[in-house]
């Protein structure tokens, strides 16, 4: 008989026993279409674990990030006394113990499993704000530090490279996100007894406990808004003149807040003492950027933002150019340091003294300070002004005695550096525990998360669901196939008797009952690809919502930088394990399917003559 | 000369030769003998009915000269070819080729049509189907069917489901026709029609061998053997 005529008549019985033809096809369909969702949402859903998770691990565990500061024991108290453009005097660390130098590279890089060490460079540039990233709030970043590409994994997965002509990448930190405002309460004038604030032990100053006028408060933003975004920056020009003066006696300080006109004459004097060796339009203008946000951290140790390095290098070329050029002559040695200011260079490095960076403020010493930039009206301080660009150069004896002003535009990139922030690359994640506590013996302390148990549970439940669903997936369609074909053959015996007794061959009956399984199967296989293919479609609003808030709820919690997959990832179909799926159906089938069709061959012809009075 | 042996042997030989056949069912009570020790030939073109109450063995006997079931002892050769023992393919083949059975339960495959029903033994013998449905045709035209070639048995009566059954085992131009009960099922009117059908085959040249526990069916036929508690207890050749 020819295989031809025994698909012919599997058709016809398909077709005329439609009923009977559903115990095999109706539990093949479903189980069809729930693989290609199943199989194809373990894919999306285990896509998104690598993209989400294990991206972030490989590129965020191979990085190690350690700060100064919690190296240290004193409490630094940036930009959460009110702040302002500039601070200076008072006893603050040595640059030893604020800043990481070459030497803590040198050391950590003969730690075995450390590949490289770069130092997070604050960009020593006063006044960087923007005016269009919170509309209607004045925003200044009080930190900008540089950041290599590979480090800038840590923070973000979108690249992180300067391009001319493109908006320079930067990653915010959301402790950056500070409005600052003055609170007079109606008032022109308030005295605090400083000494005794200082006895309430109080180091955190919040609103609240801040009796100063002079107030900050945190800038509400939204992460997913903020994330793209473009914006411009302003870089140098001058500093607002501070509108009121401080004034300290017997212990008691006293805020006073300037008239008008004694504003006025503050800005006056300060145009008047700059137009003598600047155009003061030059120096007073800021150099503006544009930028897109492609990360924001929420570290509790740090405020730095971050930039590219070979931008760093850029900006610090062009405002070092503006301030050189906007000089009409040359300044006297006896002039530089004392009526102006400007950082600091001995030739090998720069200082990041107090008086430029104009940012820190630090308890110490007996004296809160928070000093005149444009003028000290109320103490002893001499009237200095900040020059943008200026770079005073010193002598290298230690000394520090300054010798005159640096012209070379390109001093920033080429000079050494230090830093509060270094970033160390490993090379394994495999290495990471036993390379963290040879850093702590070294005298580095750094705490590790202990989120990468999670993440392997994860893992391996997800591949446990896939591998349970794969065995049941054959054990399922293998009953399904061998329950439904034995029916069929005990329901045929006397069709099959009379085959027989017609001549039908034992081969040819087991082929008529393999390729009627066949048939059948791939009928409803058919099918169950179509409903599968629209139920993903259906299901993978529900399997993204439920994944996003699992990532929520678990890694963005340890996390600086988790990619997010789109909605439509969760749209794609496992075509190569749907594939496998469908290949091991169809051998089921003709295996399991033989165990009945064997036995429909034995049965005997008798069967249809039986039923003799 | 040689193909005049091959004529002179094929004269000399039976349509049906039972030589000594039995047939013992065994369980674990009892021994029962279905068939005891039965020998009968059959020639080219004669028509037999076997004849016995129900339990006489007469069905046994069939299915053992069909090849349908193997005897205990003896054996049977049908055309020549002994049935019972061999190649199961090679059997199968020659029941397709040389045998037709017609059951008392009739047995038409239900999704199939009439038609299909007569062309399904030259299917399975590799036959093409358009030669098959000529034939079939053909057929069912000769049983007086040839208005219900497109209909499904269930549209059928008994009679004429009989009729299609007929069809499917002439549809390979048998040189036996095995009838088992034939027309059990049947009233008087369509008895006699089948019958007379049977009759009208056999004188085509096809032997016939019928099993009935009927006289008056059995009367119709030229020879006839009793059958009783598995022994033969009448021979009317």
């Amino acid at each position: 008989m020819k295989i031809s005529e025994i698909i012919i008549i599997n058709l016809k019985k398909l077709k005329e026993q439609r009923s009977k033809a559903l115990f095999l096809i109706v539990p093949v369909f479903i189980l069809m279409a729930l693989t290609v969702i199943f199989a194809s949402q373990i894919k999306n859903i285990q896509n998104g674990i690598d993209t989400s998770i294990f991206q972030t691990l490989k590129d965020q565990a191979t990085l190690i990030q350690i700060n100064k500061l919690s190296q240290n024991s004193q409490q630094d108290l940036r930009g959460r006394f009110g702040g302002g453009a500039n601070a200076g005097g008072g006893p603050s660390f040595s640059l030893q113990d604020t800043e990481f130098t070459q030497t803590d590279i040198a050391t950590i890089n003969k730690i075995p499993g450390v590949v490289s060490t770069s130092l997070n460079n604050n960009v020593p540039i006063l006044n960087i704000y923007s005016t269009d990233l919170f509309s209607g709030t004045k925003y200044t970043l009080n930190s900008l530090s540089e950041l290599d590409s590979t480090s800038a994994g840590l923070f973000t997965t979108e690249n992180f490279a300067y391009k001319e002509g493109e908006p320079i990448p930067i990653i915010l930190n959301s402790n950056s996100f500070i409005q600052r405002y003055e609170d007079w309460g109606g008032k022109t004038e308030i005295s605090l007894d400083f000494q005794n604030f200082r006895g309430t032990g109080k180091t955190n100053i919040t609103s609240e406990n801040n009796p100063t006028p002079i107030k900050a408060k945190a800038i509400e933003y939204n992460k997913d808004d903020l994330i793209g975004k473009t914006f411009t920056l302003n870089f140098g020009g001058l500093d607002e003149i501070q509108d009121y003066s401080i004034q300290f006696d017997n212990g008691t300080q006293k805020f006073v807040k300037l008239t008008k006109s004694e504003i006025n004459t503050k800005v006056n004097d300060r145009k008047t003492a700059i137009s003598k060796y600047w155009d003061y339009n030059k120096v007073s203008k800021p150099i503006t950027y544009t930028f897109k946000v492609v990360g924001i951290i929420s570290d509790s140790t740090s405020n730095s933002s971050y930039i590219p390095t070979s931008f760093a290098n850029k900006v610090m070329h062009d405002y070092l150019a503006n301030e050189i050029k906007a000089r009409t002559t040359s300044i006297p040695v006896s002039v530089l340091n004392s009526t102006f200011t400007g950082l600091t260079y001995d030739g090998t490095k720069f200082q990041n003294n107090n008086n430029f960076r104009g940012v820190k403020m630090f308890f110490g010493g007996g004296q809160g300070a928070r000093f005149e930039t444009a003028g000290g009206s109320g103490n002893s301080q001499p009237v200095t002004y900040n020059i943008p660009g200026l770079v005073i150069n010193t002598s290298t004896d230690g000394a520090g005695t300054v010798t005159g002003v640096n012209t070379d535009y390109n001093i920033y990139a080429n000079a050494l550096k230090t830093s509060q922030y270094l970033t160390i690359k490993i090379d394994s994640v495999f290495n990471r525990t036993s390379i963290v506590k040879a850093l702590n013996d070294a005298g580095y302390a750094y705490q590790d998360g202990n989120s990468f148990d999670v993440f392997n549970k994860i893992q391996s439940t997800v591949q446990s669901l896939s591998l349970g669903f794969s065995i049941g997936f054959i054990i399922i369609s293998s009953l399904v196939v061998l329950f439904a074909m034995a029916k069929f053959v005990s329901d045929s015996r006397k069709e099959i008797g009379i085959f027989r007794a017609i001549g039908m061959k034992k081969g040819e009956v087991v082929s008529m009952f393999t390729s009627q399984s066949i048939l059948y199967v791939l009928f409803a296989y058919v099918l169950g690809i179509g409903l599968g293919i629209a139920g993903n479609y259906l299901f993978s609003p529900f399997i993204y919502s439920w994944f996003n808030n699992f990532i929520s709820n678990t890694i963005k919690q340890s996390f600086n930088v988790v990619p997010v997959l789109s909605m439509s990832s969760f749209n794609s179909f496992d075509w190569s394990s749907i594939l496998i799926y469908s290949a091991v159906l169809i051998i089921i089938t003709i295996i399991v399917s033989l165990v009945p069709a064997y036995k429909a061959s034995q049965i005997s012809p008798v069967e249809a003559i039986k039923g003799e009075n | 000369m040689k193909t005049k042996n091959k004529k002179t042997k094929l004269k000399e030989r039976k349509v049906i030769e039972v030589n000594s056949v039995s047939k013992i069912y065994k369980n674990e009570r009892e021994t029962v003998a279905a068939l005891k020790d039965i020998d009968f030939t059959l020639g080219y073109g004669d028509d037999l009915a076997i004849v016995g109450p129900s339990g006489s063995g007469k069905t046994t006997l069939l299915q053992i000269m069909g090849g349908l079931s193997d005897p205990s002892h003896g054996e049977v050769l049908t055309d020549g070819m002994r049935v019972n023992t061999g190649n199961d393919n090679n059997i199968s083949e020659f029941r397709n080729q040389k045998m037709g059975f017609i059951f008392q339960n009739i047995y038409l495959q239900d999704y199939f049509t009439a038609l299909e029903n007569v062309m399904l033994p030259m299917l399975i013998a590799g036959k093409s189907r358009k030669v098959a449905k000529d034939r079939a045709e053909e057929l069912l035209t000769l049983v007086g069917l040839q208005d219900r070639m497109n209909y499904k048995p269930s549209k059928l009566s008994g009679g004429e489901e009989q009729r299609v059954a007929i069809a499917r085992a002439l549809s390979n131009t048998p040189k036996i026709l095995f009838a088992d009960e034939p027309t059990a099922k049947l009233d008087a009117k369509n008895s006699k029609l089948v019958v007379d059908l049977l009759k009208e085959i056999n004188k085509t040249g096809v032997s016939i061998v019928v099993i009935t526990h009927d006289e008056q069916v059995a009367s119709y036929f030229t020879k006839k053997l009793y059958l009783d508690h598995g022994t033969v207890t009448s021979i009317n050749f």
